[in-house]
């Protein structure tokens, strides 16, 4: 039991390690034993790939929505991982809701949670903030 | 003042129409296809694919009886947010 508490952990590690390198959606499901989740991470990575064809295809004029879109699909994607994680009868990792991109320094909570549920996360346009999963951004940031 | 509201909400709305103006696009509780595949076949495409994974989530949720730690609903969520976007994306697009 011991050895399988820590060959969980270790794997949660190495998943945390994982998602904080892959910049792009990656396909780490089993499709044999979550064969919903793995066809949603499939289905997720040719959704990205679509949006990097747009994003040539219109000389990457799409008022940066279509890198927004990519980072939430990407950020799917590592939940739905989670939710395997969970599925298998592991805890899945903590981890933010988003990895600010290269180049960003981490600013500490400038004021207090909103609610519980928030989460200090990183806005591709106005910086850091609280998030909620189901309530979006506060201060009604889109 | 209600009445004062309304006509002023017409007159912005007529006004947007006429300038060529996007208006921003509703938001919907799942992801939506508002993107038009003949002008804009990737990101029509990409919209196709958010939504079909967003189904899929629906059927693991279901056959996990919902037992997956949020993180499906929360993969849901951010999906929905995506498919915002490729219409926001579509919408830019169209200004260029």
């Amino acid at each position: 039991m011991k050895l399988d508490l820590s060959r969980l952990a270790a794997s949660g590690l190495l998943f945390v390690a994982a998602a904080a390198i892959a910049q792009e959606p990656v396909q780490n499901i089993d499709p044999a034993r979550h064969g919903n989740l793995a066809s949603a991470q499939g289905m997720v990575r040719e959704a990205y790939d679509r949006m990097s064809d747009a994003q040539i295809a219109n000389r990457d004029q799409l008022g940066g929505h279509a890198a927004r879109a990519k980072e939430l699909m990407r950020e799917a994607n590592d939940e739905i991982k989670l939710a395997a994680i969970v599925a298998n009868g592991g805890v899945a990792p903590v981890l933010p809701l988003t990895v600010a991109p290269a180049g960003v320094t981490y600013v500490a909570p400038t004021y207090a949670i909103p609610a519980p549920g928030y989460v200090w996360a990183y806005h591709p346009r106005y910086g850091w903030g609280w998030h909620h999963p189901a309530w979006g951004w506060h201060r009604g940031w889109y | 003042m209600k009445q004062r509201l309304s006509i002023l909400l017409i007159s912005a709305a007529i006004a947007a129409g006429a300038s060529g103006c996007a208006v921003a696009p509703v938001s919907y509780d799942e992801p939506v296809l508002n993107v038009d595949p003949s002008r804009h076949g990737n990101l029509a495409a990409a919209q196709e694919l958010v939504r079909s994974a967003y189904d899929k989530l629906n059927d693991a949720q279901y056959a996990n009886h919902d037992e997956l730690g949020g993180h499906a609903a929360r993969a849901k969520e951010l999906l929905r947010e995506a498919g915002d976007e490729i219409k926001l994306a579509a919408l830019a697009a169209n200004r260029r």
